[in-house]
């Protein structure tokens, strides 16, 4: 099942809670009390950005063909099948930063005490649980949603990446 | 062929790389924080044909860069 975190920006008020319950849910013990205590400190995967009018949860877009992935040298980031989002083997990885680099958005980050990446991993195996999402299950504003791709229809799809496209290369919209 | 497979097949010679070589970092075209060496951000253009300008921008600009559009696009639907 292709998934997709969905944000809806005008529910978001920045609360974090997405970012809160993203560190947990990466965490070893999975329990916001014992968490907090954890050596190393679990990392949230997706960060809620402050804009001008708006603020946006932003994560990993999961690209198809995702540059983080041609750029890997060690194979550390992978796709489990073609529908999967894109995941890391942190025995695999170096550290290297290749990765962080590739990402046009921005989404990947160095854990520079472990010399590892971390990024969003859609919850891999909450969702193949039938669970939500971490993030999208703590919004309590309904601010991020988990959709399978074919529930958004192609078109709206199409002309939201071409608008995004256009802002970020300056064409404007 | 590329360096990496000259190199691997010129079974003659070894690569060593220096350790304590000191290699310079580019700066972020947008905040100027130094944040990646020029080899890298040429593999990156080279290898993503990404344009000049996002290779040679930090990953926090670029995020930033990203949540800009996402809310250009946004406030041009509401």
């Amino acid at each position: 099942m292709k998934g997709m975190i969905i944000v809806n920006v005008s529910r978001c008020n920045a609360c974090k809670s997405c970012e809160i319950a993203c560190a947990v849910e990466h965490s070893a013990s999975k329990d916001l009390h014992q968490a907090i205590h954890e050596d190393p400190t679990p990392r949230a995967r997706v960060s809620v950005q402050q804009g001008t009018s708006f603020s946006v949860p932003l994560q990993c877009r999961q690209c198809a063909n995702a540059p983080c992935i041609a750029l890997c040298p060690t194979d550390a980031l992978y796709r489990a099948d073609q529908d999967s989002p894109v995941l890391l083997d942190e025995e695999k990885c170096i550290g290297c930063n290749w990765c962080v680099l590739a990402c046009p958005f921005g989404v990947i980050y160095l854990d520079e005490a472990r010399r590892v990446v971390f990024k969003c991993d859609q919850c891999f195996e909450r969702v193949q649980r039938g669970e939500l999402p971490a993030c999208v299950s703590a919004c309590p504003t309904g601010a991020l949603l988990f959709k399978v791709l074919e529930e958004i229809p192609k078109e709206r799809r199409d002309a939201y990446l071409v608008e995004i496209a256009s802002s970020l290369t300056g064409g404007g919209s | 062929m590329t360096d990496l497979e000259e190199q691997k097949t010129d079974v003659g010679t070894i690569t060593v790389k220096k350790p304590s070589e000191r290699v310079p970092r580019v700066s972020c075209l947008v905040c100027g924080t130094a944040f990646a060496t020029e080899k890298q951000v040429r593999r990156v253009h080279e290898k993503l044909h990404f344009s000049d300008q996002l290779a040679a921008t930090c990953p926090v600009c670029r995020g930033a860069k990203f949540r800009g559009a996402m809310e250009k696009v946004l406030s041009s639907q509401e």
